[in-house]
């Protein structure tokens, strides 16, 4: 099938408002509020019952799970950068079958939806992951994760190449039953062309951005600071890249395909520039680790967004910079 | 549910000595669960100001009253705009944080104090007194200005052995010149280190040596400070695993990670 054809206006997924304000569902899945929390910015979620109650969250998408466990990239894995943070953690995990036996049925207990962020060297191990998760009970969906800039061998070829990244995405349709969203690379030329491959290739959903690929040097010891010389670039500094990456792909899309958005969201001012950019849902990463309310910050303030414009239901917000309402 | 945020008020905040300045705050939420080597993760910068971006981590040096004390050195963007805060301003604490700390069923301690690292025993200084066990702390810096906590020791009424490696104040030499006997004294003894780098290093090997027990609070650059990023990681030696300091420490048996 030739992905570059423009694709199709497809029917609308389904999306149903809920009672309240901020609840849907969408992919079949009842969600209570638009606002999860994205992968490797929440390791599994337990760590921040500590914190607050988790099934506060609209979701969470838990860590990078690959089939082998892996040990990650020596420090130092995390550098400040002027309103951003650089990592390479490389995708340190302890396995999908340990992650389904011994985290997944104390994170199920908590009424809140769970995605599964997958991750592969190649083919073969997204396939073999994707299979366990779904069989996983208290997993209602998955992530892929095809674009970490950290592995040397692995996710940057998927992420970045339309035809490979179709053909995984195809063949993981085939694998499971569960919502697929695929979660796409900022560090490619043109983000309509790998979000193409996905629609084309059956992808639910697109997560829009990952990390951008970044590097920082320290000038006393003149050599890179991080261990692994380049990482993946979050936080407020990136906000406007992950604006305008949803805003081109919901441009051509439309409703037709979901969008979650991610990418330097702190504050509802944040989340609402992805929503209205054609965000049906965001997520939350490096915010978690500076400001940790951020999350059920962002849940308020949309409720009191919403009531102030007068609006009836979220959904009204969504992709409203184009002038185009959905559900 | 343990851990807490809070925009706590500053009752003080000034320079010491060095390059040391002692913070003090209001946080009548956080002190009840405060354990000795138990840290906060301390925003430098305003509400959604976003450079410097991350919290910074300081170790809890003392807990009075509904006040917690910080003795913190100025390096870089985040601590110098922290000298910045006056009493009366408050300031974003996220804390307690850490979940292993000194075991407490050693007769005696040592307890060896590097500089700053000196904030990192303090408190455990203060709760073997508590306990009644027998400790003998030993506090080494380069030259007498980097001494900022002797107050803080005369105030507490705590017998200390002072090292200076110029020889400015108490004994001249390194902490570690003396470590062997003090730690040989008496029967069942642990030591309890923290500071920098090379020093901790060096107490490891003496304790390697003469095969007394060593726990070490760590430092790393940290995120988030509670376990999500995964990024402020020491190697444990027998899994050949990385694990989280934030997490699984600050407080190390010494001999079973790669310092
Ligand atoms: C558990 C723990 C307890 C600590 N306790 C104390 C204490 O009681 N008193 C004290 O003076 N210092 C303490 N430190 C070190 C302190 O966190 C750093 O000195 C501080 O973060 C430096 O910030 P900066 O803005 O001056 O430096 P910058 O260079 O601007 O910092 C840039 C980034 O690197 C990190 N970083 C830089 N140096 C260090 C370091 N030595 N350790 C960890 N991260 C670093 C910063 O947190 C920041 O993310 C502790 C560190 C940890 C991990
Ligand atoms: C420390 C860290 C670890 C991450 N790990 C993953 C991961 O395992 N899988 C993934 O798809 N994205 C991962 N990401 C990317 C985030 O999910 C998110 O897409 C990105 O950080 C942008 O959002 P933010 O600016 O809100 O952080 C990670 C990001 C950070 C900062
Ligand atoms: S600082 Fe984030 S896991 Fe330790």
């Amino acid at each position: 099938m030739n992905f570059y054809q423009k694709a199709e206006r497809r029917g609308c997924p389904l999306i149903k408002r809920g009672n309240d304000i901020l609840s849907y569902e969408l992919f079949g899945i009842k969600f209570k509020n638009p606002v999860w929390t994205a992968s490797g910015c929440f390791s599994y979620g337990l760590e921040v019952s500590k914190l607050y109650d988790l099934s506060l969250l609209g979701a969470i998408v838990v860590k990078g799970l690959s089939y082998r466990p892996r040990k990650g990239n020596p420090p130092e894995r995390i550098i400040e950068t002027p309103a951003g943070m650089l990592n390479s953690i490389g995708l340190q995990n302890p396995g999908v079958k340990k992650f389904v036996e011994e985290i997944l049925p104390e994170l199920r207990e908590y009424d809140t939806v769970i995605f599964a962020n997958v991750f592969g060297e190649e083919e073969e191990e997204y396939i073999a992951v994707s299979e366990e998760l779904d069989r996983a009970d208290g997993v209602h969906g998955l992530e892929l994760n095809v674009s970490c800039p950290n592995v040397k061998k692995g996710g940057i070829s998927f992420g970045s190449d339309p035809e490979t990244l179709y053909e995984l995405v195809y063949k993981l349709k085939k694998v499971t039953k569960k919502p697929l969203l695929v979660k796409l690379s900022p560090n490619v030329t043109n983000i309509l062309d790998t979000a193409e491959a996905c629609v084309e290739a059956g992808a639910d959903g697109l997560v829009l951005i990952n990390t951008l690929l970044g590097m920082a040097i320290d000038v006393e010891k003149e050599e890179p600071m991080l261990a692994t010389k380049t990482g993946g670039l979050s936080g407020p500094a990136i906000l406007p890249i992950a604006v305008r990456m949803i805003y081109q792909v919901f441009e051509r899309y439309r409703t037709s395909v979901p969008i979650i958005g991610v990418g330097g969201i702190t504050t509802v001012q944040d989340a609402l520039q992805h929503i209205l950019a054609g965000a049906v849902a965001v997520q939350i990463g490096t915010a978690n680790f500076y400001d940790p309310y951020s999350p059920l910050k962002v849940i308020n303030g949309l409720k009191k967004h919403i009531e102030k414009k007068g609006y009836k239901h979220f959904l009204e917000l969504v992709g409203r910079a184009h002038r185009l309402k959905i559900g | 549910m343990g851990i807490v945020d809070k925009e706590c008020e500053v009752v003080e905040n000034r320079f010491i000595s060095g390059r040391t300045w002692l913070l003090r705050v209001k946080a009548p939420e956080i002190v009840d669960n405060i354990k000795p080597a138990s840290f906060a993760m301390i925003r430098s910068s305003f509400e959604y100001q976003y450079d410097p971006l991350l919290r910074r981590a300081f170790a809890i040096a003392d807990v009075v009253g509904d006040e917690l004390w910080f003795y913190y050195d100025v390096y870089g963007k985040g601590t110098k705009l922290l000298t910045e805060r006056k009493a009366g301003e408050r300031v974003s604490i996220l804390a307690p944080l850490g979940n292993r700390f000194f075991p407490e069923d050693y007769e005696h301690y040592v307890i060896v104090g590097g500089g700053i690292g000196f904030a990192g025993l303090s408190l455990f200084m203060k709760h073997l007194r508590k306990m009644g066990k027998s400790f003998k702390p030993l506090y080494g810096v380069r030259r007498r200005e980097q001494l900022s906590m002797l107050e803080w020791i005369e105030e507490n009424g705590f017998d200390v052995i002072v090292y200076t490696e110029d020889g400015s104040f108490g004994k001249k030499g390194l902490i570690t010149q003396d470590l062997k006997e003090l730690a040989l004294e008496k029967p069942n003894t642990a030591l309890a280190v923290c500071g920098p780098h090379g020093m901790m290093k060096a107490v490891v090997e003496i304790a390697r040596e003469i095969n007394v027990p060593c726990f070490v609070s760590l430092e790393s650059r940290m995120a988030c400070g509670f376990g999500i990023c995964i990024g402020c990681v020491v190697k444990e030696k027998e899994s050949d695993n990385y694990v989280r300091v934030c997490y699984e420490g600050p407080v190390f048996d010494a001999f079973k990670i790669e310092l």
